[in-house]
């Protein structure tokens, strides 16, 4: 295996119990200050390889390779191996409720360092450099139940930070944002290409992997890799966003007549 | 107009939820209790909770609760409302108990309530030829009442000056595990979360309701939705253990608490300790 590989995935299959099959035959490979887009359709099995990448749930077919570790339900039973693995692994989950368990905000960027099990003092330096730095200071003592949605994805991303991890998963990072707060995540994923750290940020939102991922993976309706390239080239490839359910035809009327085309909800 | 029962849910929702910003409000005030850690406050209350417990002349019960309404002053609650919120709570714990022990304490009568020609027996009950109020009975009645309201004043002083989390946090103090301390504090935040879920629920069938509907299609609406609820929550709960697991939650957690004894912490302690003295060798 190469040694800057982050993640290979070699045939990846997962079934949820009882139900269809969510990820078919994935095969991946994400190296080290890479960061790529996973798009799909919803239900595609993006947010599922990404918790499979984290750790979260384990392959029901083929390997899953981590820092060229195999990564199985063995190896995470290990509980320092698993905090060894989240602390280089950190995870933006959609939902923020999700992310966002404890009474305040300053309990949740403290969490994960505390976890870790860092010094009290030191994790509030942390906890407060985290909040600094994302302009959350203010919101410290705030309950997540009174924040924005921009302000709770903020504090979600903070609570990840003071782990400062080397790679970052992102699941749908900017839905349910409004444009401004959508526009800070994409200025915060392409901070973390400039830092060299490695994202894997799954998405059906277009404009992230035109603006901030060079590479993407795109998931087809069958749960497998529909396509895989540079984000240029997939962006210019109708026929693959089409089949994906990433783009939609669009009727207008032109002139006194009906017709339609690929419809994109982004603007280069 | 009778509100049906999903105007009814609806209202009581959005109260729960207001009251909820609002005691929020009382919390974040520059008073007297705010002022104090919130460890001390826990203990100090304690203290003055079990000194109430065991006074046994209603003088000193009627002077801790007005010591109760100075502090409420202090710590800037509005005193009326403060009255209301302990109140409102007496005859539902106090009345019930005190009410019978005004006409069956034995003792010096000082008031008829009714009377009859002779005493009536029914089976194995009887009313006596006079229904009186003594002196005692009224004596103990009190006695229990400004009990009650004495303590349920300084729990409900503890509650409206300390933020929940704060709180919770606080109870280390007593020695309460942190684990379950994290319990408590999540099933608070995500009751907040679905009590805007229920809210949502509500006023999306409201919105869709035209007509009447009957009680038993509103039950039936009722019972799928919580239907919807259990689901939801049981999915999320899944979710949010595996956003404890990803940020490197264990079975041992550890939870920050940036508390500090101040001067004033200490000077209410000594305070509370000589109040408690007194009051302990006055009996």
């Amino acid at each position: 295996m190469e040694k800057d590989n982050i993640f290979k995935l070699n045939d990846v299959c997962y079934d949820y119990i009882g139900k269809d099959r969510a990820l078919n035959n994935i095969n991946m490979t994400i190296e080290r200050g890479e960061c790529v887009s996973v798009l799909g359709a919803n239900g595609s099995g993006k947010s599922t390889l990404l918790k499979l990448l984290d750790g979260l749930y384990f392959c029901s077919k083929g390997e899953l390779f981590g820092f060229n570790e195999k990564i199985d339900e063995s190896i995470m039973a290990d509980k320092q191996t698993a905090r060894a693995f989240h602390k280089k692994v950190g995870f933006v989950f959609q939902d923020p409720d999700v992310q966002l368990f404890l009474p305040t905000v300053w309990d949740e960027v403290a969490f994960a360092p505390l976890q870790m099990g860092l010094p009290r003092r030191d994790v509030a330096e942390i906890a407060s450099d985290a909040l600094d730095q994302l302009g959350l200071f203010g919101l410290k003592d705030r309950a997540p139940y009174h924040l924005s949605e921009g302000e709770k994805k903020k504090v979600s991303i903070a609570s990840v930070l003071t782990l400062d991890p080397d790679v970052w998963l992102m699941d749908e990072p900017t839905a349910s944002l409004d444009p401004r707060s959508q526009g800070w995540v994409i200025d915060f994923i392409l901070e973390l290409g400039q830092r060299k750290k490695t994202a894997v940020i799954a998405t059906h939102d277009l404009e992230i992997p035109y603006v901030a991922t060079k590479d993407c993976y795109v998931l087809g309706q069958d749960h497998g890799v529909l396509a895989h390239g540079p984000s240029s080239e997939i962006l210019e490839n109708d026929e693959i966003l089409l089949s994906a359910n990433l783009i939609h035809r669009h009727r207008h009327i032109h002139r006194g007549a009906a017709h339609s085309h690929p419809h994109k909800h982004w603007h280069s | 107009m009778k509100k049906d029962f999903v105007a009814k849910t609806l209202a009581e929702t959005s109260s729960a939820i207001q009251n909820s910003v609002f005691a929020g409000g009382f919390a974040d005030r520059d008073g007297l209790m705010q002022r104090l850690d919130p460890r001390i406050r826990i203990v100090s209350l304690l203290a003055l909770l079990i000194v109430t417990g065991l006074a046994r002349d209603i003088g000193v019960l009627c002077a801790l609760y007005g010591l109760t309404l100075v502090m409420a002053v202090f710590s800037r609650l509005p005193l009326f409302f403060f009255i209301k919120r302990v109140w409102a709570f007496i005859p539902i714990f106090a009345g019930i108990i005190a009410i019978p022990a005004l006409f069956i304490t034995p003792g010096h009568p000082v008031f008829t309530v009714l009377s009859f020609a002779s005493p009536h027996h029914f089976g194995p009950f009887s009313i006596p030829k006079e229904i009186v109020i003594t002196a005692q009975g009224a004596a103990s009645a009190a006695m229990l009442v400004m009990r009650v309201a004495t303590s349920v004043s300084f729990g409900v002083l503890l509650v409206l000056t300390t933020r929940w989390e704060k709180l919770l946090k606080a109870l280390c103090v007593l020695r309460m595990p942190e684990i379950l301390i994290l319990i408590l504090a999540m099933t608070y935040r995500y009751i907040q979360l679905f009590m805007r879920t229920v809210e949502g629920m509500f006023l999306a069938r409201k919105s869709r309701q035209i007509s009447d509907v009957k009680l038993t299609e509103d039950h039936g609406w009722l019972a799928s939705r919580l239907g919807v609820l259990v689901g939801k929550s049981y999915r999320m709960s899944n979710d949010v253990h595996l956003a404890m697991i990803s940020r490197g939650w264990s079975e041992n957690p550890r939870l920050m608490n940036d508390f500090k004894i101040r001067r004033i912490d200490r000077l209410w302690l000594a305070l509370t300790a000589t109040l408690v003295f007194l009051v302990t060798i006055s009996g």
